[in-house]
């Protein structure tokens, strides 16, 4: 038992207590959200102090090694950046809803996801899975008095349910080949001989689609776009990002360590291949903002599988750096709809006409972000395109990235319809944008942060390129 | 810092201060463009006297930036760049101070975007590192894309999302293939985005026709030559008057500068391989360009498809493959830039008087507006060709290169030029000649004195090339001998090692010999015949 190896998790823990008794004590709620992000830079200052050490625990079930470092980082980032908007999200409609569980649930969420990607062991993966999925459950449905929050928890919960069956169907007959549940037993198992076992195929498979719903890839993608409009926005800023980096980490690893000998690349291509097309099609025809960004994450999902795909760590750690973008993207543009949106309908394309007249600033940066989302430079959603769609041609992925660069140019649509309508339709007047400046300037940090990531990481990847390229060879 | 990236980075750094500048002084807001736009242009000056003809790119600079990926910032100018840059600033300055009393609402933004356009265009222009061009190369289409579709006419959001869509979607097919030369260029080890790099290729002749296949659709739909040259007349139509002047003086010059500085160096055997379709599609956009032309009712759709009769001329001298040839393109890219900006320009400013484009409106305007009058003439027979102005040199080095390759499309494209004089004049005679038939037209103020100084520069450079284009020519001339010995590809496969053996499908290529690769065409006239020409037109 080696608590090193979980002690960012250990802080997340006491945060999670520290914040249910703080709210007991004080009564009030105003400071909440920002403890809980000041918890989430606590456990994001242990990873970075411990983050050239590999640590071993509980027998070899947790490896946190630079890997799961690494991703551990991204996750605090996305989870970052999703509390600062629910804490500022407090101003407004949803006052009442984001009080200690709310936060309690996402920090308990952030463990789970820990759990995913320093997990070395097909159990400990799965009680991640558990620990990350039911507390978004719960926050999905968080908004009680709205029936669409709670018809968005039951369905994500049922389709959750699912897939941790697949997973679990999986782990069963992964083990049934292998005799093994760490990756190290698997990976060797796999190589002498048991990729000839038709158990391992499945098992495999199944492995994979318990966490191609989690990231919504097609054609597992279904409830995220009912999910996306159903659930309060922080919600989905959190699970919009988060989760996927977490079970993209997870799939890498897997890929990398204990499937390496499995081609599952077929898988991940075939994945891919379908998000980009489903999700950017489908994606045109939105005039819902959720909705739209609900399509856009299932195309971005097939943007990182190119990554998947190209199997290696420098692929790998491209990937990386597409999620850290990605994060500050996602969660950027979905702050933004929480600052716009009214609690009595829906936040559209109607909505945000005219925005760049009546609210510059938190039009610039959605423009930023859309701008950063369809691939655009100097933003950060170029420089991961490139990168991922370059490390996928080295290993000889022609084709997909055609097909990646044609739905990249389909994109360019429906992201612009949005900045069309900001910029160049008039303004209605009728529709009045709730958050009234003091509550849109609670959105000023978390805006800002994730515009300067978007930024930074677009006109200077060098550093963090090569912080995720090292991180991710100690993987091999 | 050196001279190149001050040039690249100061709009841009005054666009963001424009941005953040208090609303309640909006009125300072065009001051600070125009001087900017003014330091703009004298610092460009520097590169006119400072660059040395034939000593290759000058002002270089080279920083490290991506080394992961063997990306760094490197800018550097020659003689093909060199008047692209020059011209760059003057339009921008022009367009600032063109649009003083066009643009009344959103000052702050338009002002940025146009100096945001300088950035990524002159940017573009001077990158000699794949990657930082295509980033410019994408960059600068977001201040246009405001630019038309804030300031533009009624439909002037179906034109700019329109003008994106085709830009983007060239582009990232030209990514793809921008990718696929890099992992090709670093072999096992780490590849290089470095141009002079990409120079040294030898690039396999059977992967070649498809990667010149990738970059000639992004420039050809930028350029843009016929059949992707639908955007454009919507483009121009609803862009504002200093947004066309920007479009068709330099956006337009990146498709055709991409085609020589990228496009065919790089790959000269794919560059072969699509020859004659470009031939055809060069005279067919001259031709098409020009009779559509005639049929436009309005002034400025009628301007943008002479643009795309004009720039087919560019490609056209492009493709004779001589000296005479290319410094005839070069110089016309830039005599577009000029005559057409200024048509722009002109249109502009007598549509800020009526709020009418339709040439039905006007007629007889010659006995209220005669300054306006000589220079709309001035302009439009510089776009004709006739001697003594740019447009004649350009054509005429043009023709000249052509008709040493291929006579045929030559002729066709000479005769191309009487249609071309044919519109010209009779839009000059409908809109200035006759009597007045509108009574609205008779109380038209003429030119102010800030748009006699904004149409000056081009009136003067109109003769200037028309009449003593030596500088320019000189400039130029070096440079493009040393483009014309990477673009000419049996001279490649010559000094190709010999135990490389031509593969197969070079021997696919079309040559003029089918029986051999290694026969030198007829055209690749030696050199020193060229030059003489060249200087001798001037």
């Amino acid at each position: 038992m080696n608590l090193f190896s979980i002690a960012p998790e250990i802080i997340l823990t006491a945060g999670v207590l520290f914040l249910m008794a703080w709210e007991i004590a004080t009564g009030g709620r105003k400071n909440l959200g920002y403890l809980a992000a000041l918890v989430i830079v606590a456990a994001g200052v242990m990873v970075i102090t411990q983050y050239d050490r590999v640590e071993v625990g509980f027998s070899g079930m947790v490896l946190a090694d630079r890997f799961g470092h690494f991703f551990r980082l991204i996750i605090y980032l996305a989870g970052l950046l999703a509390t600062l908007t629910a804490a500022s999200a407090w101003h407004g409609e949803a006052r009442g809803v984001f009080g200690a569980e709310f936060f309690s649930l996402l920090l308990v969420s952030i463990i789970g996801m820990d759990l995913l990607v320093i997990g070395a062991n097909l159990i400990v993966v799965f009680l991640g899975l558990e620990i990350l999925s039911l507390p978004l459950y719960a926050m999905a449905a968080g908004r009680t008095q709205s029936d669409e929050a709670v018809e968005a928890g039951a369905k994500y919960f049922l389709t959750g349910a699912f897939a941790s069956g697949f997973l679990l169907f999986g782990i069963a007959l992964v083990y049934g080949a292998t005799g093994s549940f760490t990756f190290e037993g698997i990976g060797n198992a796999v190589s002498q001989g048991a990729q000839l076992d038709p158990l391992m195929w499945v098992g495999g498979v199944l492995l994979l689609i318990g966490f191609l719903f989690k990231i919504a890839a097609v054609p597992f993608h279904a409830w995220a776009p009912d999910v996306y409009t159903g659930a309060p926005t922080p919600t989905v800023a959190f699970f919009a990002a988060a989760p996927k980096a977490a079970a993209v980490g997870l799939l890498l690893r897997l890929s990398l360590t204990a499937l390496v000998d499995l081609p599952m690349e077929t898988v991940f291509w075939a994945v891919a291949w379908l998000s980009m097309l489903v999700g950017n099609l489908w994606a045109l025809r939105q005039r819902d903002l959720k909705r739209l960004l609900a399509y856009s994450g299932i195309a971005h999902i097939g943007y990182i599988l190119v990554g998947v795909c190209a199997k290696g760590s420098a692929a790998a750690g491209a990937v990386g750096f597409y999620l850290m973008g990605y994060a500050a993207m996602t969660v950027g543009a979905f702050a933004v709809v929480c600052a716009i949106e009214s609690k009595d309908r829906s936040t559209t394309l109607d909505t945000v006409a005219g925005l760049g007249r009546r609210r510059p600033a938190i039009a610039a940066a959605l423009t930023l972000f859309m701008f950063a989302l369809t691939g655009i430079p100097p933003t950060v959603g170029f420089a991961g395109k490139f990168v991922v769609f370059s490390e996928a041609l080295k290993s000889g992925h022609l084709g997909l990235v055609i097909w990646a660069v044609m739905f990249s140019a389909v994109s360019v649509y429906y992201y612009l319809r949005v900045v069309v309508a900001m910029w160049m339709w008039p303004a209605d007047d009728s529709i009045s944008i709730p958050a009234g400046k003091r509550g849109i300037r609670g959105y000023a940090l978390v805006l800002i942060l994730a515009s300067a990531i978007t930024l930074i990481l677009g006109v200077y990847p060098q550093p963090f390129l090569k912080i995720a390229a090292e991180s991710l060879f100690w993987l091999l | 810092m050196g001279l190149l990236s001050f040039l690249i980075f100061f709009p841009a750094l005054i666009g963001v201060l424009l941005l953040v500048w208090p609303n309640e002084r909006q009125h300072q807001v065009r001051t600070i463009a125009t001087a900017a736009s003014a330091v703009q242009f004298i610092a460009s000056l520097w590169l006119w006297f400072g660059f040395i003809p034939g000593s290759g790119f000058q002002f270089t600079e080279s920083i490290d930036w991506i080394t992961r990926y063997g990306i760094g910032y490197r800018v550097g100018v020659d003689g093909i760049s060199l008047l692209l840059v020059l011209l760059t600033t003057l339009l921008t300055i022009i367009a600032v101070v063109s649009s003083f009393s066009a643009i009344q609402t959103g000052r702050k933004g338009y002002y940025a975007s146009l100096l945001f356009l300088e950035t990524g265009v002159i940017g573009a222009f001077v990158a000699t590192d794949v990657f930082l061009f295509y980033v410019f190369w994408e960059a600068m289409l977001i201040p246009m894309y405001f630019l038309i579709g804030i300031w533009g006419g009624d439909r002037r959001i179906y034109a700019t999302v329109k003008f994106v869509l085709y830009t983007m979607f060239g582009s990232l097919l030209m990514l793809v293939a921008i990718l696929w030369t890099y992992q090709y260029s670093g072999g096992t080890s780490g590849g290089t985005f470095n141009l002079f790099d990409w120079y040294g290729l030898s690039i396999p002749a059977t992967a070649q026709p498809w990667l010149f296949a990738a970059f000639a659709l992004a420039f050809a739909i930028k350029v843009p030559m016929f059949p992707f040259h639908t955007w454009l007349p919507d483009a121009h139509v609803e862009a504002p008057a200093a947004g066309s002047v920007m479009l068709a003086g330099v956006l337009l010059k990146l498709g055709t500068y991409g085609f020589l500085r990228f496009a065919v160096p790089l790959f000269p055997l794919g560059f072969e391989y699509f020859a004659d379709t470009l031939w055809v599609l060069a005279v067919v956009g001259i031709v098409y360009g020009a009779v559509m032309t005639l049929i436009q009712d309005d002034i400025k759709s009628l301007v943008a498809y002479s643009s795309v009769s004009h720039l087919g001329f560019v490609i056209l001298g492009m493709m004779a493959l001589n000296l005479v040839g290319a410094s005839g393109s070069l110089l016309q890219q830039v005599n577009h830039g000029i005559s057409t900006g200024a048509l722009f320009l002109l249109v502009g400013m007598i549509y800020e008087r009526r709020h009418t484009r339709k040439i039905a409106d006007y007629g007889g305007i010659f006995a209220v507006m005669p300054v306006f009058s000589i220079a709309f003439l001035i302009v439009a027979l510089s776009s004709i060709g006739l001697p003594g102005t740019n447009g004649f040199v350009g054509e005429f080095l043009i023709l000249l290169g052509a008709f040493r390759t291929r006579p045929i499309p030559a002729t066709i494209s000479a005769l191309a030029i009487i249609l071309a004089a044919g519109y010209m004049l009779w839009l000059v005679r409908r809109v200035f000649f006759g009597p007045i038939v509108h009574t609205v037209n008779e109380t038209i103020r003429d030119l102010s004195r800030r748009e006699l100084v904004t149409l000056l520069p081009l009136v003067i450079l109109i003769f200037w090339i028309g009449i003593y284009p030596k500088p320019f020519l000189d400039r130029i001339g070096p440079d493009l001998q040393l483009w014309l010995s990477r673009a000419r590809p049996q001279e490649m496969i010559q000094v190709a090692p010999k135990e490389e053996p031509a593969p197969a499908a070079v021997r696919k290529i079309p040559q003029h010999s089918p029986d051999t690769t290694l026969v030198p065409r007829r055209d690749a006239v030696p050199d020193h015949d060229d030059v003489a020409t060249a200087g001798g037109v001037g």
